[in-house]
């Protein structure tokens, strides 16, 4: 699982798992600090779905969207035991992280 | 879209058709469900306050990151195809020792059974080779990929196939066959080596196409209200599909090969006539045929012609006085002379060849094999010309060593350590170097050069004044140039595939008088005995098909055409001579180009001729 598809999985249990495109991307975009592409959002979602870790399913449709239906994101239990694993993972690995000075971790 | 474009007013009208515009151009360029909600997601955050042109730029990185990972994904799928097709001459030459022994023994099965059944066994190979791959790789990921479904790999398999025949009867017409036909594929000959790096082009894009189709590259979304035993029957559905068009591609590869109907195949002698021209006219038309043809009865010639071009570039027509290269029609001439010198004591049949070839290199072959078994081709001495196990193509060995290969001694020099392939007199297997050492045989039992005997005892006996062996810096006047369509599709002369001269296996020329000629010299027994002509014609040992094989000739009467005589084939060389019911039809059919220009027309008469005579 790359860090991108970590990050994505982590913003649509941080909106509550249950979760569109567009409040996906506008958080994504603001906790990196820089625009995201949606496209390439959806691409990692397509994978993420395809593995299993996230189920879509279409909802409603509004006028703003030209009619076009939302696609709903929830993350399944297979990602949320995914999660777990990586974290316990990333986590026995911080701890070696050496600190720069000057700079806090 | 129009709603929220009258509602923005005028300027914002302009701007919202910019963005329309750009959802429009996405659903077209991008498919899939996230299309939808993409679209959806881009026209939402445009109302809310993103501009015209940030929406492009998503567009724009949208169909690139999808075709990013849509490429990134199949790369795996697409290496492993390559990869996998390598192994593929390793599979072709185990196959070829398993399906074409049962094919052999069944040549009579009428139509679709024996084409059905041929193709089959054509297309076995690769499509198993094939399936085999798509296995290996399902096996290997299938833990990875967790929609992974039987059904979904059932649909890959018909795929494959959609690609493999369509391309390979693609490969077989861009490498000259006049009809493309699927049951040129059970003849192993087709694959080595002319074709083996096309034949791969298929195989690869097989499997890929069936990996391809296997893999689910997007998730499929649930719908409200839509059940998800759909899917699975949808599936099931588009495998039923896949399948059914597999079956009607196949019938359609199939149907070519139904025989013509309408066209008689009997009659009388003015009727073979007419049909033989309407034929030959018809396969000049369409550049399947160049050459002369002549076929006479009780001695008397009742068809002779000649069609097309000796010489492309200068425009010369092939005349009856065209000089043709004949193939392996040679060893008719060195087994008369073996015989000769049989019939005047020098040397006994069932002697081994050590006998006479003193200091033969390998000495199991010089004590095991006769002159018998050199004579009708069961001394397992291998071949020189063909590549190994593929008659009809040439070997890369003998493309290699063409040019130094100028004397019998040559030959024996270069091949003469090989031991023998299989016990020898215990089957057929055709065998050139043979033939080149019957030729070093009669050099050493008549103390004459092989050419000068020939010429003396059989050419100048016969009348046959325009055959000869000549090197080719020497060509004789008239000797027309051999076309072939082998490796490029595209006619072009053969000469970068000819020996340097004819040899006792093949590649004198002769014109159809002089064949004609020689056929009259055997009935009337100018060059061998009446016991000895019999024996020189009898067959001897089985061939795969086309009946027995005799002394340098073949003999078809067991295959039901009552005929003996002897093909030649080369690129850009075919020739059939017959001599059918008891000599009393005699023809000979030479063309310079590709087989099988002339045997078509030669196995059209043979089959004429015992066929009229049966019914009468």
């Amino acid at each position: 699982m790359s860090e991108f598809e970590l990050m994505i999985l982590l913003v649509i249990l941080r909106l509550d798992n249950q979760v569109y495109g567009v409040p996906l991307a506008r958080e994504l975009s603001r906790i990196r600090g820089s625009e995201v592409s949606v496209g390439s959002v959806y691409a990692s979602l397509d994978r993420l779905e395809l593995k299993g870790f996230i189920v879509s399913s279409m909802g409603e449709s509004t006028p703003e969207r030209g009619g076009r239906a939302k696609r709903y994101f929830r993350v399944t239990r297979e990602g949320l035991l995914c999660l777990h694993e990586t974290r316990a993972t990333l986590n026995k690995l911080w701890k070696s992280l050496p600190s720069v000075k000057g700079n806090p971790a | 879209m129009e709603v929220i474009a009258i509602r923005e007013g005028k300027s914002g009208m302009k701007r919202s058709w910019a963005v329309v515009f750009a959802a429009w151009t996405l659903e077209h360029l991008l498919r899939g469900p996230r299309t939808e909600a993409l679209c959806g997601d881009l026209l939402e955050e445009f109302h809310s306050e993103r501009s015209v042109l940030w929406c492009w730029r998503q567009l724009v990185s949208a169909v690139a990151s999808s075709a990013w990972f849509a490429t990134a994904g199949r790369i795996p799928a697409l290496i492993f195809s390559v990869a996998w097709t390598m192994l593929y001459p390793a599979w072709h030459s185990l196959c070829g020792r398993i399906i074409p022994a049962p094919l052999g023994t069944v040549t009579t099965l009428p139509w679709p059974v024996l084409p059905v059944l041929e193709i089959a066994c054509g297309i076995l190979p690769a499509m198993s080779f094939v399936w085999m791959g798509c296995l290996l790789l399902t096996l290997v990921r299938s833990r990875g990929i967790q929609n992974w479904t039987v059904i979904g790999s059932v649909a890959g398999l018909p795929a494959s196939l959609h690609v493999l025949l369509p391309s390979t009867l693609w490969l077989l017409f861009r490498c000259g066959q006049p009809r493309p036909n699927l049951t040129f594929l059970a003849h192993a000959d087709f694959y080595f080596p002319f074709h083996l790096f096309p034949i791969s082009l298929p195989l690869a894009a097989s499997l890929l196409a069936a990996l391809l189709s296997m893999d689910e590259t997007t998730p499929r979304v649930a719908r409200r209200r839509r059940i998800p035993q759909r899917l699975v029957s949808g599936k099931i559905a588009r495998t039923m599909q896949m399948w059914g068009l597999g079956i009607v591609l196949a019938i359609t590869c199939g149907a070519q090969t139904m025989p013509i109907q309408g066209a008689p195949s009997r009659g009388t002698d003015a009727e073979l006539v007419a049909a033989l021209q309407k034929k030959l006219d018809d396969a000049t038309k369409a550049d399947r045929f160049s050459g002369a043809v002549m076929l006479a009865k009780n001695g008397r010639p009742i068809f002779a012609r000649a069609y097309g071009l000796e010489n492309r570039e200068k425009g010369i027509p092939n005349s009856l006085s065209t000089r043709f290269r004949i193939g392996s029609m040679s060893k008719m001439f060195t087994a008369v002379a073996v015989l000769q010198l049989a019939q005047a004591n020098k040397l006994r049949l069932d002697e081994p060849m050590g006998t006479y070839l003193i200091g033969y290199p390998n000495k199991e072959l010089a004590t095991q094999v006769t002159i018998a078994d050199l004579l009708d081709n069961s001394g397992g001495t291998g071949d020189v010309v063909n590549a190994p196990g593929h008659h009809g193509v040439l070997s890369a060995d003998f493309l290699a060593h063409r040019a130094q290969l100028r004397t019998i001694e040559d030959y024996v020099r270069l091949y003469g350590d090989r031991a023998p392939n299989f016990k020898p007199g215990s089957r057929f297997e055709y065998s050139n170097f043979g033939f080149i050492l019957l030729g070093a045989v009669i050099e050493k039992v008549s103390g004459e050069n092989y050419y000068d005997y020939v010429r003396r005892h059989i050419y100048q006996r016969a009348g046959m004044h325009s055959s000869g062996s000549e090197p080719e810096n020497q060509e004789p006047p008239n000797l027309s140039i051999g076309y072939t369509r082998y490796g490029t599709g595209q006619l072009h002369p053969d000469t970068d595939t000819l020996p340097w001269r004819g040899a006792p296996d093949g590649g004198s020329y002769s014109t159809v008088g002089d064949l004609l000629a020689f056929a009259a010299a055997l009935r009337n027994h100018r060059l061998l005995d009446a016991h000895y002509t019999e024996l020189l014609t009898t067959g001897k040992i089985d061939m795969p098909v086309n009946g027995r094989y005799a002394y340098g000739f073949m003999d078809h009467r067991s295959a039901g055409i009552q005929c003996v005589g002897h093909a030649g084939a080369w690129p850009g060389t075919n020739t059939d001579f017959e001599m059918c019911l008891d000599s009393r039809y005699v023809y000979a059919v030479l063309s310079n180009m590709d087989p099988p220009s002339a045997e078509q027309i030669g196995f059209f008469i043979g089959n004429w001729v015992t066929q009229s005579v049966t019914t009468r």
